[in-house]
């Protein structure tokens, strides 16, 4: 059985995206920047449209959690059209189906490249998100049940994702033993880019082409992904907020976060952010 | 190339229909679907009654501008493409 | 399960008299020749010549079967057969919710009829269709026509198109239409205490039975209706075979089915878009251009 799914897993703004327009200019054969509006790279496991498409099912005569049923032979079928590479994003945690049955597919899955950054910088860029203050947009990083595109109100072309607590999103992901997960923190993408995405392409053996990756490189490039949203407007953002490009770097909660949300966080997510080298070994901050 | 001794003609078990000045056509075999534009279904419909290359051209020289040395090209491209497409039938 | 001494209802819907041991309220009663019957019994595991083997469910030509886990199987069969095999503690409602969506028009695909993905009023004595995507707005549009200009709704999410001597004909479905809360909202429906189509299921089910016509209906027009990202409406006719693949777009359920019943939808297709003018119809995707695309498609069927 050919597996050939790769998952790009992230909480949201995580720098998933960013990889994403690094991988379409890498992969696409075009001299041009890929247009952010067309990445052309592989889909997004809550899409509706692939989860009906290689199904059949009516999705909105059913629960959400009926749905989560779906998604495993959908994606299944899906990646039959890919000879390599399947690409998915997805924010959801690496849960299972209520049954105890698995919500991936994965016994058609290569890897996983998880993204992971800094949970204070993701509560201000969350918060910019979701069109709220970093409060309201930590409270929700805390909370379990949390779930994106759960609004009852209207047609959403977006299935329910259930994202868990930040710490139980990252544990989701790299503590399962199915199939090999790269870690990679946004900060060294930050910091040198070259080096981080070349790792990717090693851990998934995808060819080096030295030319493409320099154009890779420059394309996505922050400043040129924000200049291409302002031009051509992104739809990827939620319409919450004013842009999805926004500042992206790193420890910048320190403007805007104040002192008694920057520890409720740390005492929330502390191991977690040990872990991943967010705090000291003695606990104390280091971004 | 095309000689005129071969005379062309529809194949039957196709399914066409005429969408305004074009004509969708669905072959029910393999399912696949072929679209004309306004001249190719032209010729489709001469094609009604077994034709060969030079009677076509002949008919289409009268109903659009086009030198016969391009319209006997382009007609002779045509039909071949659309036999090997089983969408006509050859006879000698 | 227990066979009861069965209850039957008749009713009518896509211009098939139907008797169902199932109680379907959003169905119209009706007293003609019976020409489906819907009852409870067993459902075969497996088909023996299927031609898709999908995701718990299958089709041949003549058959279908489909699994709603863990509520009920269905068995579709020759154009004139429902069988529901429940399983234990399964709600009715969720049963009756499937069977007059997804199972009911697998019945029509075998009947050698043509559903379209599509609602639908009545204008003069024809029939105006509004094909789109899940998601764009083909419920509201029709009720908002409705309550606008008064024009009787004749089918909410799935159209049935038949040719009868080489002619196309409309068969009204059934009245109800399935919302979203925004759609109620944009439809000053709010006061009105609706039901959800299923529980956990945020869709809400309208009975329109005073503002629906039930009958055979010749067509006059079919809008195709599109999200975009553009400001302004933007109506354009569709011509020559773009009408054909734009519309093969919209047969319902074409996903699940494949290709199966491409030479009946092909023959009816035809038929229905040689007598039709077609238009498709950009809109922004958000909620404010309800009002302007009523106007603009009642603009266009005033001149017609």
């Amino acid at each position: 059985m050919k597996k050939n799914i790769v998952w790009l897993a992230s909480y949201p703004k995580s720098g998933n995206t960013w990889c994403r327009v690094f991988l379409a200019n890498y992969l696409s054969k075009s001299d041009e920047p890929v247009n952010i509006n067309h990445l052309n790279i592989g889909a997004i496991f809550s899409s509706r449209q692939i989860i009906e498409d290689n199904t059949g099912f009516d999705i909105s005569e059913l629960t959400a959690d009926e749905c989560d049923e779906l998604r495993s032979f959908a994606f299944e079928k899906w990646a039959e059209n890919y000879d390599e590479n399947a690409f998915v994003k997805t924010h959801d945690a690496f849960v299972t189906l209520p049954s105890g049955e698995n919500m991936f597919p994965v016994r058609k899955t290569k890897a996983a490249v998880y993204f992971i950054r800094n949970p204070l910088d993701v509560a201000v860029s969350f918060a910019n998100h979701l069109g709220t203050d970093p409060e309201k947009a930590a409270e929700k990083m805390c909370e379990n049940k949390f779930c994106l595109a759960a609004s009852k109100k209207k047609y959403n072309q977006q299935i329910r994702q259930r994202l868990l607590s930040w710490s139980g999103h990252v544990q989701s992901w790299t503590t399962q033993n199915n199939f090999p997960v790269l870690v990679v923190r946004y900060e060294n993408i930050l910091e040198n880019s070259e080096r981080e995405f070349q790792s990717i392409l090693q851990f998934l053996n995808i060819p080096y082409n030295s030319e493409n990756f320099i154009k890779a490189l420059k394309y996505s490039n922050f400043e040129n992904m924000k200049k291409a949203e302002q031009e051509t407007g992104f739809k990827e953002k939620s319409p919450a907020c004013k842009t999805f490009f926004k500042v992206g770097k790193s420890g910048y909660y320190k403007n805007i976060l104040s002192e008694n949300l920057i520890q409720k966080i740390i005492n929330e997510h502390f191991a977690c952010m040990k872990k991943y080298h967010y705090l000291s070994n003695s606990g104390e901050l280091i971004i | 190339m095309i000689n005129d001794k071969i005379k062309f003609v529809r194949n039957k078990r196709l399914l066409a229909s005429r969408m305004d000045d074009e004509i969708v056509m669905m072959h029910p075999e393999s399912g696949k679907y072929f679209a004309l534009n306004p001249v190719a279904a032209r010729i489709w419909e001469l094609l009604e009654t077994p034709h060969n290359l030079q009677e076509i051209v002949s008919k289409l020289l009268t109903e659009f501008d086009v030198t016969p040395e391009t319209c006997k090209a382009q007609v002779s491209d045509f039909l071949e493409n659309i036999s090997e497409k089983k969408l006509i039938d050859k006879s000698e | 399960m227990d066979k009861k001494m069965a209850t039957t209802y008749t009713y009518s819907a896509f211009g098939i008299n139907i008797s169902s041991e199932i109680k379907i309220p959003e169905f119209l009663p009706s007293s003609g020749d019976i020409q489906v019957t819907v009852s409870y019994g067993e459902v075969p595991k497996k088909l023996d010549e299927k031609i898709i083997n999908g995701f718990r469910f299958q089709i041949s030509a003549d058959e279908f079967i489909i699994r709603y886990k863990p509520w009920a199987a269905f068995y579709v069969c020759n154009g004139n057969k429902i069988i529901i095999q429940p399983e234990k503690d399964a709600d009715e409602n969720d049963i009756k919710t499937f069977l007059i969506s997804s199972v009911i028009v697998m019945l029509l695909h075998q009947r050698g009829l043509l559903p379209l993905h599509a609602s639908g009023i009545k204008v003069d004595n024809k029939a105006v269709l509004f094909a789109a995507n899940a998601g764009v707005g083909k419920s509201t549009i029709a009720l908002d026509l409705n309550r606008k200009y008064g024009y009787p709704l004749i089918a909410d999410d799935v159209t049935v198109v038949s040719a009868i001597n080489n002619l196309p004909v409309v068969y009204s479905s059934f009245p109800s239409a399935k919302l979203w809360q925004d759609s109620i909202e944009m439809l000053g429906l709010l006061n009105k205490d609706l039901p959800f189509i299923r529980k956990d299921v945020f869709k809400y089910r309208f009975d329109n039975r005073p503002a629906f016509f039930s009958g055979i209906l010749e067509p006059l027009l079919i809008f195709v209706i599109e999200n975009g990202d553009k400001e302004n409406i933007e109506i354009q006719e569709i011509k020559g075979v773009d009408k054909f693949n734009v519309l093969r777009q919209h047969i319902f359920r074409a996903k699940m089915i494949n290709e199966i019943y491409a030479v009946e939808h092909f023959k009816i297709l035809t038929q229905l878009l040689k007598s039709v003018s077609c238009f498709k119809i950009l809109k922004h995707n958000n909620s404010n251009t309800l009002n302007e695309l009523s106007v603009t498609i009642q603009d266009t069927i005033k001149q017609w």
